[in-house]
C-alpha cells in the first residue's frame, strides 16, 4: 500500500459522498414511509374499531328490541300478575321453563322480577342480588322510570365483576308496578371484541367504561378482572370529552401504541371502545427496512472501497513514477531509461512536462560540462524566455569565453613581449657584431695590407680575416638581417636565400608577390622571417632535397607563406623527436600574430609549411 | 698636376684611420676631410667642395645613403663611392639608384682601392669583383616554360581570380585546398613572367586566354 495517502483521501471523499446520498436517502424514505404505514395501520384499527363499535351497537340495539318485544307481548306483566295472584306451583315452573327458554334464545345470563318494594318475585337463578344494588338502580332510573334501558353496574358490584342489566320497568296503566332486571352475558361482547383478525400480535380493541376501568378483558392480563384495570389514557379522556380519533400515545400499559378511539353510541351507556396496535409492531417494516439500508450501505461503501482503491492505483501509479522521478531530481541526478505513460490528462500533461525538464536538465548537464572542459561554442538554447538556470549558465559560458580570451590575450601579450625583448636584444648582438667585431677586422685587414703588401705570408693572413668576416656576417645575419630593417622582408628573405645558396646545394625558388602596395609591420616580418629561417635551416640540416620553394603573397588582409622541399621528409614521430622544438616555434610565432602554422610531412615524399597571418 | 680631393666619412676611427693610411701613401690624393656620421659629412662636403667622396652606408643621426641622395641633387658633378660592409642586393641597387658611382666592399685591397678612385675620378664607375657578381647573377632563375601554356585547371582558377574571388571564396567552389589554390596563382605568375595577381589577369587579357 505505498499510495496509502492518496488512497485514504479518495476513499474518505467517496465514502462521505456515499454516506451522505444514502443517508438522505434513507432519511426520505423513512420519513415517507413511516408517515404511510401509521396512516395506513391508524385507517386500519379505524375500520376494526368502527366494525366493533357497530358490532356491539347493534348487539345491545338487538337485545333492547327483543326485551322491548317481549314487554310490548306483556310477557313481564303476565308473570308479574301470576306471581301476584299466587298461581300454582304448575304455572310457576311453566313460567320458568319459558323464560329460561328465553334466556337461551337471547343469549341472557338470568332474568329476575321484583315488584315496587323490591321483593324478588321471579329468578332465573338462585343467586342473590347483592343488597343495595336495587336501590342504586332506582335512583339511576329515578328520571324516567317507566323507560326500558341498559344499567352498567359495574361499579355497584361487591366483586368488581362486570355487571350489565337491561332494565323493563312492568307498567299498568303507566304506572311502574314491577321491574324486570335482565343480566347480560357479556361473552358475546366479549367475543366481538377478542376476535384481532388484521391486528397483528399486539392489536387488542376493549371497551372502557365511565370510571376509567375496562370492561372488556385485556389481552395482555386475561386473568385480570377488567374492571380492576384502569385505563386513564389520553385516548380515553379525549373520547369522554366528545373528541373521537387517533393517534400515537401511550397506553394502560405505558407502551406506545397506535390508537383509535370512538364512544359507543347508546344513550344509557357512557362506553369508549379503543382499538390499539403496539407502534413497535406497526414500525416493524421500517425497521426491517432499516436493516436493509444498513446491509446495502455496507456493501456501496465496501464497493467504494474497492473501485477508489483501483482508481487511486490508475492515478496513482504514474504519480508514483513521476513522484520517483521528482525525488531522483531533487538529488541532483538526471533520471535515466524512464517511460511515462502517455496519455492526455492532467498527468499526462505533467509527466510531459517533466520529461522535457529532464531533458532540459541534462541538455544543461551536456552544455556545463562542454563550458567545463573549456567547449564554448558548444550549442544550447534555454527552455524559454525566463529560463533562470540555463540564462545563468549562458552567463557563465560568456563569463568564462571572456575570461579565456582575455587569458589568451593576455597571453599573447606576455609571449609578444618577450619576443619583442628578443628580438630588441638580437638587434643590438648584430650591431654590436657589425659594428665592433666587423669593423675592426676591416682595420686589422688594412692594416695587414699596407705593412706587407704583395707578400705571401700576408695574403694568407687577409684571406684568413675576410673569411672571419664572412662569418661573423653570417651569423650577424641570422642574429637580426640589417636588411630588414633598412629594406623589409624581401631584402632580408632574399638575403637568407642568397646565404642558404651559399652552403647548399639545392636550387631554391624564392617568390615573394606583392597584391597589394603598403607597408608590412615589422612585427609580420621578423616573424616571417623567423619561420623561414627555421624551415630552412631544417631542410639543410636534415632535408636533404635538391628544389626548394619559398612563396610568400603579400596581400591586403593576409601574409600567405609557403615553404615547401622534395627532401626524405619526416614521420610524426620524428616530427616531434627531432624537430619538435623549431615546428614548434613556427606555430608560436604564428599563433601570437592570430595566424596559422601547418606542417604537413610524409617520409619521401617532402615537407611543406604553409603559413597564415592575418593584416589587421 | 692637382691632387684629387678626398672626404671620407665612415662611423668608425679605426677604419677611417686605416683608409688615411692607405690613401695618405698615394702622392695623388689628398684627404680633405673626415666624416664620422652623414650630417658631418653634408656639411664637410659643402665646405671643401671634394672631387670624390668615400661614404659608409650605416652612421649614426644621418645615414650615409640619406646624405648623398641630398649632395647629389645639390652638387651632380660631385662623384662618390660607397664603402660597405653589406653585400645585399638591396643596398647596391640603392646605391646606384642615388647615383653613387661605385660600390666597394671594406675588406678591399690598396690597389683596388686606388684603381677604383682613379677610375671613378676620371668619370667612369666601379664595383668590387663580389658585388660586380651579385649584380650579374639574375634576380632568380625562371625556368624555360612557354609563355601561357595554362592548364584546364589553372585556367579554371584564373577565371575566378579575374572576378575578384578571394582565395578561400575559389577553393570552396572548386573544392581544392588553399594551398592548391595558390600553388596554382604562383606557377601561373612563374609562366607567365609577371610579380602579382592584376599584372597577370591583365597579361590573360592581352593574350586572349581570358575574354
Amino acid at each position: 500500500m505505498r499510495n496509502l495517502k492518496i488512497f485514504a483521501k479518495l476513499t474518505l471523499s467517496h465514502s462521505v459522498l456515499g454516506l451522505f446520498i444514502i443517508i438522505t436517502l434513507s432519511i426520505t424514505f423513512y420519513i415517507v414511509l413511516r408517515n404511510t404505514l401509521i396512516q395506513r395501520s391508524l385507517d386500519q384499527l379505524s375500520s376494526i374499531n368502527i366494525l366493533k363499535k357497530d358490532l356491539v351497537e347493534s348487539y345491545f340495539f338487538r337485545s333492547q328490541q327483543n326485551l322491548e318485544a317481549l314487554q310490548l307481548e306483556d310477557k313481564f306483566s303476565r308473570i308479574y300478575s301470576d306471581r301476584v295472584r299466587l298461581s300454582t306451583t304448575d304455572q310457576m315452573s311453566q313460567d320458568l321453563a319459558d323464560i329460561e327458554n328465553l334466556c337461551k334464545l337471547y343469549n341472557f345470563k338470568n332474568l329476575h322480577v321484583f315488584d315496587t318494594q323490591h321483593r324478588q318475585l321471579f329468578s332465573t337463578d338462585r343467586e342473590m342480588y347483592p343488597e343495595g344494588l336495587l336501590k342504586e338502580i332506582d335512583s339511576a332510573v329515578s328520571i324516567s322510570p317507566n323507560r326500558l334501558r341498559i344499567i352498567d353496574a359495574t361499579s355497584y358490584s361487591p366483586n368488581k365483576q362486570v355487571l350489565l342489566f337491561y332494565y323493563v320497568p312492568i307498567l299498568e296503566n303507566a304506572d311502574v308496578v314491577g321491574i324486570v332486571l335482565v343480566q347480560e352475558n357479556f361473552e358475546k361482547v366479549e367475543k366481538i371484541l377478542r376476535e384481532t383478525t388484521g391486528m397483528g400480535s399486539s392489536g387488542e380493541s376493549y371497551i372502557v367504561g365511565h370510571d376509567y376501568t375496562m370492561r372488556s378483558s385485556s389481552r395482555f392480563f386475561p386473568d385480570s378482572l377488567p374492571s380492576r384495570i384502569s385505563v386513564r389514557t389520553d385516548a380515553v379522556k379525549s373520547a369522554f370529552q366528545q373528541l373521537p380519533g387517533q393517534s400515537i400515545l401511550k397506553d394502560y400499559r405505558d407502551v406506545s401504541v397506535l390508537s383509535v378511539y370512538r364512544n359507543i353510541e347508546n344513550r344509557d351507556l357512557q362506553w369508549v371502545i379503543v382499538s390499539e396496535m403496539d407502534e413497535s409492531e406497526a414500525m416493524q417494516p421500517i425497521i426491517q427496512l432499516r436493516n436493509y439500508f444498513a446491509v446495502i450501505t455496507l456493501v456501496i461503501l465496501l464497493l467504494t472501497i474497492f473501485t477508489t482503491y483501483l482508481l487511486s492505483n490508475i492515478i496513482v501509479r504514474p504519480v508514483l513514477a513521476l513522484k520517483e522521478i521528482i525525488v531522483t531530481l531533487s538529488k541532483g541526478m538526471i533520471p535515466e531509461g524512464r517511460t511515462l505513460r502517455n496519455s492526455t490528462d492532467e498527468i499526462g500533461e505533467m509527466a510531459l512536462a517533466i520529461r522535457q525538464l529532464t531533458q532540459g536538465l541534462e541538455r544543461k548537464t551536456l552544455f556545463a560540462r562542454e563550458i567545463g572542459s573549456g567547449n564554448f561554442d558548444a550549442p544550447f538554447t534555454t527552455l524559454s524566455g525566463e529560463d533562470e538556470l540555463g540564462l545563468s549558465l549562458i552567463g557563465m559560458r560568456d563569463e568564462l569565453r571572456r575570461f579565456q580570451e582575455m587569458e589568451v590575450r593576455s597571453a599573447r601579450a606576455r609571449a609578444a613581449a618577450l619576443v619583442e625583448g628578443q628580438e630588441n636584444e638580437r638587434r643590438r648582438i648584430t650591431k654590436e657584431l657589425h659594428d665592433g667585431v666587423g669593423q675592426m677586422l676591416m682595420a686589422l685587414r688594412m692594416q695587414v695590407d699596407m705593412l706587407q703588401s704583395g707578400n705571401a705570408w700576408s695574403e694568407q693572413i687577409k684571406s684568413q680575416i675576410d673569411e672571419t668576416i664572412a662569418e661573423v656576417k653570417r651569423i650577424s645575419y641570422h642574429v637580426m638581417p640589417q636588411a630588414i630593417v633598412d629594406f623589409g622582408l624581401e631584402a632580408a628573405l632574399n638575403g637568407l636565400c642568397d646565404m642558404v645558396r651559399k652552403y647548399s646545394s639545392a636550387t631554391i625558388d624564392f617568390r615573394y608577390i606583392h597584391e597589394t602596395e603598403h607597408y608590412l609591420d615589422f612585427e609580420i616580418s621578423i616573424a616571417v622571417f623567423r619561420i623561414a629561417q627555421e624551415g630552412l635551416n631544417n631542410m639543410v640540416k636534415y632535408a636533404e632535397a635538391s628544389t626548394v620553394n619559398l612563396y610568400v603573397i603579400d596581400k591586403a588582409d593576409e601574409v600567405y607563406f609557403v615553404l615547401e622541399d622534395n627532401g626524405k621528409g619526416f614521420s610524426k614521430d620524428e616530427m616531434v623527436n627531432n624537430l619538435g622544438s623549431g615546428l614548434r616555434n613556427i606555430q608560436e610565432r604564428a599563433t601570437l600574430l592570430n595566424g596559422t602554422a601547418e606542417i604537413h610531412s610524409a617520409p619521401g615524399i617532402g615537407t611543406t609549411i604553409e603559413v597564415h597571418i592575418p593584416i589587421q | 698636376m692637382r691632387k684629387i680631393r678626398i672626404l671620407l666619412a665612415d662611423d668608425h676611427p679605426l677604419i677611417r684611420a686605416g683608409f688615411k693610411s692607405m690613401l695618405g701613401k698615394i702622392e695623388d690624393f689628398e684627404i680633405v676631410g673626415e666624416a664620422e656620421n652623414g650630417k658631418q659629412l653634408l656639411e664637410l662636403a659643402q665646405e671643401e667642395q671634394p672631387d670624390i667622396i668615400l661614404a659608409d652606408i650605416n652612421m649614426p643621426v644621418m645615414s650615409g645613403l640619406q646624405a648623398l641622395e641630398k649632395l647629389s641633387l645639390d652638387y651632380p658633378s660631385m662623384k662618390f663611392i660607397i664603402l660597405s660592409m653589406h653585400e645585399e642586393r638591396e643596398y647596391i641597387q640603392h646605391a646606384l639608384r642615388i647615383g653613387a658611382s661605385g660600390y666597394l666592399l671594406k675588406n678591399i685591397d690598396r690597389y683596388d682601392l686606388e684603381r677604383a678612385i682613379n677610375t671613378v675620378f676620371e668619370g667612369g664607375k666601379y664595383f668590387s669583383p663580389l658585388v660586380t657578381n651579385i649584380l650579374v647573377e639574375p634576380y632568380s632563375k625562371p625556368e624555360s616554360i612557354a609563355l601561357g601554356d595554362l592548364t584546364p585547371r589553372e585556367k579554371e582558377v584564373l577565371e575566378l581570380v579575374a572576378k575578384g574571388c578571394s582565395t578561400k571564396q575559389i577553393a570552396d567552389k572548386l573544392g581544392i585546398s588553399i594551398r592548391t589554390v595558390e600553388s596554382h596563382r604562383i606557377n601561373m605568375l612563374k609562366k607567365m613572367k609577371v610579380n602579382n595577381s592584376a599584372e597577370l589577369v591583365k597579361k590573360a587579357y592581352e593574350l586572349k586566354i581570358l575574354q
